[in-house]
């Protein structure tokens, strides 16, 4: 009797025990491979579907790798992926930030050095998108996707209206006293979030200034304290509110709220980046134009920057399959892919000749094209460029400009104070 | 023979081994038993519960970024920074605005709440109503509450026009002196509906003779509210405070889904400060530091609320 009870209550500790043990997963050295990949998920089927047969098409192409993928939605992605790599129990390649945010990452050792691999497979990319993957001389990723911030206009409403398209500033003040005869309003900008309030910082800053200009005040050759970085903030932050070019208290709204209001034309312009070109083509009922933000006096200038990256981790067990799927990755096949079924641009030339796309994302390419052989000029976009730490204080300090908690000089004195703590 | 060493009849010693009694070796037997059912609960609060505890411990003294394996030691330079943070005060100001308004409105609220619904016949739908928001997922919750404080379209605006308080229309989660208080108001309607149920179980326990009495002697509803029924559940209430106020220092997922602690830090709190500390600025060390904090406050008010609700039990029992 006294034994049977003691069996079976080890019976009962073995079995819960036996519920906490995990999979020890795949392990080859030679031969047929299998990787993890971690990368953003979309909620759009159609994407889902792309992008399992873009994956499937490299399996076929490589009999004996297969690509085990695990999709997180994009705000997820950051922690998942640094726990996971702190647990020693990362995917072998990853979609990862860009700048300082993956420096961080090669820094301390997480990292695979790409060289060989760019070497070997001779990849190519607009330099300065390699530069955005490269860290203390080494190249450590592939670029994935570049993203370039503007200003896209509703070009149907702007006719009707009798309205040219926005040169610069200046020419707002007419520009709403149509606007606000007809109910509409001129800006979209949903800053709940506070990510969005920084790109417009990005935009003011570069549009109002030039590329050089937000160039030394990321290196820090330019504090940011200086005046012009500061009225840059006031446009934005405080007049553009005063004077009532928002349309909707940008503070309470989101991101997707302002998209909505921009597609239901209730604000004929919506300063945001390409990765809306899709999702602008899909819903909006017009015909859509994208233009650099506007200066105060100037039409401005494009602000670009990776959205993303691909990363190897160092502790990868299949450093040849995971060169060879990166290969793929930064071919002209699945460049086309981007293209044609994302609605993304990548880091390199393709020819998009053969195409059927929007006439909004011909726009865009031309655009990128332009600015990528130099004969545009483009600025950095802040959060791809700056540490953590300044782009916490940029998020956070916008809002509180845009609230009038504080004034842009104070935003300017925590930004710099930001930079010096990186 | 003397009678003390009497043996007891084999019916009396059959009747104790069933009862747990026993023999000291029957009593040992158990007891091994027990323990070693227990283990599996006890391995996972070690696993789970000390395990990080302990290694949370660890970290605040560290300047840990999250990667690398040796993180520096820094001694209580985490400590000193956080008394010296004014972020520190601004997020503990709001976490005591939520421990204060949050605990008594919705105490408050559940309260009448349950006591209506047990003293009206046919109300037992309401019970479900009530409670259903609590079984909603926190996203779920965020993205109507978004809607509901929508500046242009939102129905709280709309609802404001219409009774001619269109003044007080505005942008709620965007508006610093007003963000926290739209986030609390969103978890005050989440939380109201469990703490109804547990207090409508307890009205279970209420003397229903003795709140007819007193309603025949002319004792109005506040009353025998005060007078009658509190007091016959005040250790159902204090265990349902204890729980809302603990709630309300470590509160982190409906103020993340809402506004972040946005706009700015207007409505940050202690744990979206740590999250952002600790994951969005790779400072592990600083950000366990900051969620430690909470468990520093938590612990003696925890204590508190369960001396007052020993003694109130106590005294319930006319001990």
């Amino acid at each position: 009797m006294k034994k049977r009870r003691v069996i079976a209550a080890l019976a009962a500790l073995t079995l819960s025990m036996t519920a906490c043990s995990s999979n020890t997963g795949n392990e080859t050295s030679e031969g047929p491979a299998t990787i993890r990949y971690l990368t953003v998920a979309t909620d759009d089927s159609t994407q889902l579907e792309a992008f399992n047969a873009d994956i499937a098409r490299f399996e076929a192409a490589n009999p004996d790798i297969k690509v085990d993928v695990d999709q997180v939605p994009y705000e997820q992605l950051r922690n998942l992926l640094e726990t996971q790599l702190r647990s020693g129990d990362g995917p072998d390649v990853f979609r990862y930030e860009t700048g300082p945010q993956a420096q961080s990452l090669a820094d301390s050792g997480m990292l695979l050095d790409l060289g060989p691999f760019y070497e070997k497979y001779g990849w190519k990319m607009y330099d300065w998108a390699r530069a955005q993957v490269t860290f203390n001389d080494t190249t450590y990723g592939i670029p994935n996707e570049v993203e370039m911030l503007g200003m896209f206009y509703n070009k149907d409403k702007l006719s009707e209206l009798g309205l040219e398209v926005p040169s610069s500033f200046a020419d707002f003040p007419a520009y709403k006293k149509v606007t606000d005869k007809n109910g509409l309003s001129l800006l979209a900008l949903g800053n709940l979030d506070g990510w969005p309030g920084g790109q417009m910082v990005s935009m003011s800053i570069s549009s109002n200034n030039g590329a050089d200009y937000m160039r030394s005040l990321i290196a820090g050759d330019v504090a940011w304290t200086d005046q012009r970085a500061v009225d840059a903030i006031q446009q934005v932050g405080v007049d553009f509110l005063k004077q009532g070019y928002y349309a909707s208290d940008p503070s309470s709204i989101d991101y997707d709220r302002a998209a909505s209001l921009f597609y239901s034309e209730k604000a004929i312009m919506y300063p945001t980046g390409t990765w809306q070109v899709g999702a602008i083509e899909r819903n909006a009922k017009f015909d859509v134009g994208f233009v650099p933000f506007p200066g105060m006096n100037a039409p401005g200038t494009f602000t670009a920057g990776l959205g993303s990256g691909v990363y190897a981790a160092a502790t990868t067990k299949h450093p040849e399959a995971v060169g060879r799927f990166l290969d793929y990755l930064n071919s002209n096949d699945h460049g086309l892919w981007q293209v044609e079924t994302m609605t993304q641009l990548p880091a390199y030339e393709v020819d998009t000749s053969g195409s059927d796309l929007g006439a909004l994302f011909k726009t865009v390419i031309t655009a990128m094209g332009e600015a990528s052989a130099g004969q545009a000029d483009f600025a950095p976009s802040l959060d791809v460029s700056v540490p953590d730490t300044v782009v916490q204080a940029l998020w956070t300090g916008f809002q509180e400009v845009l609230t009038g908690q504080i004034n842009p000089d104070q935003l300017a004195s925590d930004l710099q104070k930001a930079q010096a703590e990186k | 023979m003397s009678a003390y060493t009497t043996r007891e009849p084999k019916s009396r010693r059959k009747q104790k081994a069933h009862l747990g009694g026993g023999t000291s070796g029957q009593r040992r037997e158990q007891a091994t038993l027990g323990a070693l059912l227990a283990l599996p609960a006890v391995a996972m609060i070690v696993v789970f519960v000390l395990t990080p505890l302990v290694s949370a411990i660890y970290y605040s003294f560290t300047d840990y970024s999250g990667f690398g394996a040796s993180p520096a030691f820094v001694g209580l330079d985490n400590y000193v920074r956080m008394f010296t943070d004014r972020y520190v005060g601004l997020a503990l100001r709001n976490n005591f605005i939520w421990i204060i308004l949050g605990t008594s409105i919705s105490l408050v609220a559940a309260f009448i709440l349950a006591v209506v619904i047990w003293s009206t016949k046919g109300a037992k739908i309401y019970r479900l109503m009530f409670f259903l928001p609590f079984v909603l997922p926190a996203v779920v919750v965020g993205i109507v509450w978004t809607w509901i404080y929508d500046p242009q379209d939102g129905m709280l605006n709309r609802a404001l026009e219409v009774v001619g308080l269109g003044s007080l229309a505005r942008g709620w989660l965007g508006d610093p002196d007003f963000a926290l208080l739209a986030v609390l108001l969103t978890a005050i309607w989440t939380a109201t509906g469990v703490s109804m149920v547990i207090f409508l179980a307890a009205l279970g326990d209420v003397d229903v003779e003795l709140v007819e009495a007193a309603k025949l002697d002319g004792a109005g509803f506040m009353r025998r509210l005060w007078s009658i029924i509190l007091p016959q559940t005040i250790s159902v209430v204090v265990m349902v405070a204890t729980l809302t106020l603990l709630g309300g220092f470590s509160v982190f997922e409906i103020v993340f889904i809402l506004t972040n602690g946005g706009p700015g830090r207007a409505s940050e709190v202690l744990a979206t400060y740590s999250f952002r500390t600790a994951f969005g600025l790779n400072k592990i060390g600083y950000g366990t530091t900051l969620a430690l904090l909470v468990t520093i406050l938590s612990v003696p008010t925890a204590l508190l609320m369960n001396w007052i609700q020993r003694k109130t039990s106590l005294e319930k029992m006319g001990a």
